[in-house]
Order: C-alpha cells, then structure tokens, then sequence
C-alpha cells in the first residue's frame, strides 16, 4: 500500500470517519475532532504504523500534510 | 430485507444504537465490586482540582455498558477484548451507544457522546459459552487507598504483586446492572475487567491514572475452584513525551494463568500552584493598593489565586471567594506570609442573591466600600459539540456562567461607581480564536464581555477591565498536550494587576490582550 493510503487509514482509525480523504494541504482545523486526545492518538498511530518515533510534539509543529509525508519519507517510510 | 444472520442469532448489520446514561450510584457500585476507589472517580473534591473539574465515569465501566449492548451470545465465548478510552466519561450525559456486530467473533461497539468519540471496544469471541454464574470467584482483601506514584517512581521494570478478588455480592449487582448473561462471558472474565481497573487506578500508576487503552487476553478456565487470585504486573516503559505508562501482567489462579493485560496510562502531574516568587518577580511588591478592597470571585485556584497573590502583594484587602476549595483557598492565604492577614475568606456561591448582598453588608460594614470587582469564577470546562441534542448542555454552562459573574456585578457595581473603582472581568482569547470544542465558553465570555460592556456605559465612573488570557497553565489545561504552550498564570495576574495600578488608567472600557511585563515598569 502507498504511503498515502497507510496514512489515510491511520487517519480514518483515529478520527472514527471511514470517508476521510487526506490531501498535502489539509492541516489540523480542517478534519473534525483533531482535539489534543485525538492529537496523541494520532501520534501513536503513526509510529505504530511507520515505525517512526517523534521528537516531542514534532507532529503538532508539521505545517500540513504534506510536510508529514515528506517527514515519514525522510524517514524511511514508503 | 433483514440482513442476513449469523449462526448464533447475531445481525451482522446495521449497527443497533443506544444511549447510556451513567450515575454516581453506578460509580459506587463498581467501586465496590472492584475495588478501584480511586478518588478521580468517587470524590468532588478531588476532581474538582484535575482538568476534569468533576468525577469521571470509571472506563472500564463503559466497557461494560458496551459490553451488555451486545447481542446475546449463548453459543460464543469471550477470547479477547480491546479497549481505546478516547475520552473521560462523565456522569448525567447521555452517551448513544452504537454496536457494529461484523459476525457471532466479532463486535466493536462505540460510545459517542452527539459526534464525539468517547471509548471504542472490540470484542472477540471464539466457540464455547460463557456462564456468568458458573464460576466461583473468590473475594480477597485489597488495599483501599490508590497509590500515589509519579514518573520518577515509575521507571521500566518496576513490579507489583497482590490478591485480587471483587466484592462477590457486588459483582453479581454490576452482572445485573449491565445485562452482563448470555453475552458469551463468564464471572471469572468480569473479574479480569475489575482487576484491570483495580490495577491501574490503585496500583500502576494508581491515583494520578487517567486510562488510555487496555489489551486484554482471557485464558482456557481450568483453575481448581475457589481458589485465590493474584497478580503480577511489571512496567514496560515510561514515554516521556506524553507521561504514558504501558504495563503488562497477568492475572493468575496459583499457577494457572487466567487472564493477560497490557495497559497504558496517562501519568497526571502535580496540580499547578501559583507561585508568589515568580510573582514578585515580575510584580515586585509594593505598597500601592494599600487602604484599598478588592473581591475575587473564584479567588482560590488558578488565575484567581494567582491575582489574589498579586493584589495582597500590592497592599490590597482581598476578600478570596470560593466554592467549595477551602483547602487551596487557605493554602493561598498561607502563602502570603505576612500579607496574609490581608485576606478575608469568603465561601459561598457568587451566583446566588443572598450570598452576594450577606458578604456586601459584611464589606461596607468592614471598610465602607469596595474599590476592585474580579469576575474569574467558570463552571468545570468540558468540550461540547453544537449539535441540537446538546444544545441544553450549551445553554446550561451559559446560564451558570453569566450568573457568576452578573451577580456580583448587579450587586456591587454602585459601589464601585462611588469609589471609582474597577470591575475586571475574565474572559479568554478564545472569544477571537473560538476553537471547535468549545461554543459554550466562547458564547458566555461574549456573553459577560457584553454584560461589562453595558455596565461601563451606565456607570461611568467605573473603571472597565476586560481580559482575554491565552491558555494558561491552570487545574483545566493540566493534560498532556493542555500543558504545551499555555501561560503562566502568575504573568496574567501581574498584568492585570499592573493596568489597574496604571496612573493613567481613565475610566473606560480597556481590554487587556497582552501580557508582557517590563518589571522596571511595574515598580
């Protein structure tokens, strides 16, 4: 699976929407529920998924979606 | 057309939907049997000083109300559960349960408070049948006081052994409560789900635990009956990112194995406490408020406190009201030190007309008048959907919130106009950033600022204050991410503080938005 679509299902999981659609210019007010528990679930998630590891709160300091999926490349991911 | 079934008589659509509604009789209950008594789900006051501002629902019981919302299972067994506690339940809300039963092995169910997700259980059942009276579960004597461990007494290997065994007469009362029979599990497998609630709130991390998720693994019942149960469980790991505790250990009849957990919790943090230190230095002390009366309503914690602090410290009486913290309202006014005789406690709820004008008598008859009216006082914060069935909820916090602060307005503001005084109210940025969670706070700060706004032009002499704070680092924001970027309150309270001791303040309606201080200013 592409990375798109892995992270779009972390997504979908963490936000509880089956019909989340991820683009590179979605930022946190755009998706219902990005509150700060969903925040941390969302973390986890992704390194569950990626098997990456952040930095602090590096997540929350990503300008959208697209700077994560350079960052989870950055990281090995694909 | 019925959606087709499945062998045992389970629909494997549409998901079958619900509400729940939890008490604290239910809270009681399952404190009981369980013997989790930890004090975030059974004391007010406790709760009262974590982001919660009121008890929380135990999670592991909305586990178990998912659980009863299933289809009858006579010919299924539980195998495994798997449990993500998305947010704190609270008591009285009506949370909507929604069940999606994919096959007779598998079952998620949600609970939603309107469109926010707050627990997610899944389910899984292999053949067998699960009896809830056919299991002997034997009681043990655990201890009745959560521990109180932090972080640093957490390192990973850190291990904890004991009994475990529900309260018998209890355990059948929650069975029955939940609708627990013929949902293919047995009183043994109850038992694991107490036990794992036992051993976080009182055990792993106990006291400061707020639960996150929870894996839980049941194992073949072969065990001699009656026989005691014990416990063994060890710390994985401590990420210090985000306080989170992961456990694991097992739940065991002599030698045999009867369940197994990984848990993970959150590790809260002490309660923030204004500090008089970092206070004076940015506020250095001084005698400019002297002969001087102010009134801070919700004087004991947070930014109340911190203002409090900050206007003894400027040689102010201040009469610190509160609700129902005396502890921390006392603590504030130890914290003085000498200036501390200048405090007058004052409880009650500011809401109310005869509190109100009792405690004006008892300030005109003291010292003639009042010069400083400190609006602070909120309702406990919770983040709330605007959707039509919440609507009551939303109109609720707004009624409460613009008592507490239009009470004592109404009925101190001819006093204030006499001495030319200052009537502060607390608002918040968010009235301009008005973040999704949170219609009702953004709608009752626009609601007070409005009220401020009228009493500045109808008593004119009154000096008007409006603040809109930031987050700020308070018993509110104290969570894991709350804590990230919020302000200090001392920083907010010497501001204030500064503007009204302002030579140049005049008398209209100023709104304070930033809070940097120049301490060479402020001298």
């Amino acid at each position: 699976m592409e990375l798109h679509d892995r992270l779009e299902e972390v997504f979908r999981q963490v936000f509880d929407n089956e019909t989340l659609t991820l683009t590179n210019e979605m930022t946190a007010p755009d998706i219902e529920g990005w509150d700060s528990v969903a925040h941390i679930n969302l973390m986890f998630g992704i390194e569950q998924a990626f098997g990456v590891r952040f930095k602090g709160n590096e997540l929350a300091e990503m300008k959208n979606i697209g700077e994560l999926k350079q960052f989870l490349i950055g990281k090995g991911a694909s | 057309m019925a959606p087709p079934e499945s062998p045992s008589g389970v629909r494997a659509s549409p998901p079958h939907l619900s509400t729940v509604c939890f008490t604290p009789q239910d809270l009681a209950q399952f404190s009981a049997a369980s013997g989790d008594r930890n004090p975030l789900h059974l004391s007010e006051e406790y709760a009262r000083a974590t982001p919660y501002g009121e008890p929380v629902v135990f999670g592991m019981l909305g586990v178990l109300a998912a659980l009863g919302h299933l289809t009858d299972r006579q010919d299924r067994l539980l195998q495994r559960l798997s449990v993500e506690f998305r947010n704190p339940l609270a008591v009285g809300i009506p949370y909507r349960l929604e069940a999606l039963e994919t096959s007779a092995e598998r079952a998620c169910v949600k609970l939603y408070d309107a469109t926010r997700l707050m627990l997610k259980a899944t389910f899984f059942f292999v053949s067998g049948h699960g009896d809830v009276s056919a299991t002997n579960v034997r009681e043990a004597a655990c201890f009745t006081e959560a521990k109180d461990r932090k972080k640093e007494d957490l390192p990973a290997g850190t291990r904890v052994t004991g009994l475990y065994g529900p309260a018998t007469s209890e355990l059948a009362e929650v069975i029955a409560r939940w609708r627990l029979s013929e949902k293919g599990i047995t009183a043994m497998q109850i038992t694991a789900m107490l036990w794992a609630s036992f051993v976080v709130g009182m055990e792993l991390p106990g006291k400061r635990a707020v639960f996150w998720r929870l894996e839980l693994t049941f194992h073949p019942e072969d065990r001699p009956p009656d026989t005691p149960l014990s416990y063994d469980v060890t710390v994985q790991d401590f990420d210090e990112r985000f306080d989170l505790l992961h456990s694991a250990g097992t739940l065991s009849a002599t030698d045999t194995r009867c369940a197994t957990a990984g848990m993970w919790a959150f590790v809260r943090q002490d309660s923030p406490q204004p500090s008089l230190h970092r206070l004076t230095d940015l506020l250095p002390r001084s005698d400019r408020l002297k002969g001087k009366v102010a009134l801070v309503i919700g004087g004991s914690r947070g930014l109340g406190a911190a203002i409090t602090q900050a206007l003894a410290s400027q040689g102010c009486t201040v009469f610190l009201n509160y609700h129902q913290c005396r502890a921390e309202a006392e603590k504030i006014r130890a914290s003085l030190g000498d200036a501390s005789r200048l405090i007058e406690l004052a409880q009650g709820d500011a809401s109310e007309i005869e509190w109100c004008r009792t405690l004006r008598q008892r300030i005109v008859e003291r010292y003639g008048g009042l010069d400083l009216l400190i609006g602070n006082a909120s309702p406990p914060i919770r983040p709330l959907s605007f959707v039509p069935e919440k609507v009551a909820q939303l109109q609720t916090f707004l009624a409460q919130s613009v008592a507490l602060a239009s009470m004592p307005m109404a009925t101190f503001l001819n006093d204030l106009s006499e001495r030319s005084g200052w009537n502060v109210l607390v608002s918040s940025a968010f009235v301009k950033d008005r973040p999704a969670e949170w219609p009702h706070y953004v709608t009752a700060k626009c609601a007070i600022e409005g009220l401020a706004q009228w009493a500045a032009v109808h008593s004119p002499k009154v000096h008007t204050l409006i603040v809109r704070p930031p987050k700020l680092l308070t018993d509110q924001t104290n969570t894991t991410v709350g804590r990230q970027g919020a302000m200090e309150v001392e920083r907010a309270a010497a501001a204030i503080v500064a503007r009204i001791t302002c030579p140049e303040s005049s008398p209209t309606v100023q709104i304070l938005e930033t809070f940097e201080l120049n301490p060479e200013a402020s001298r």
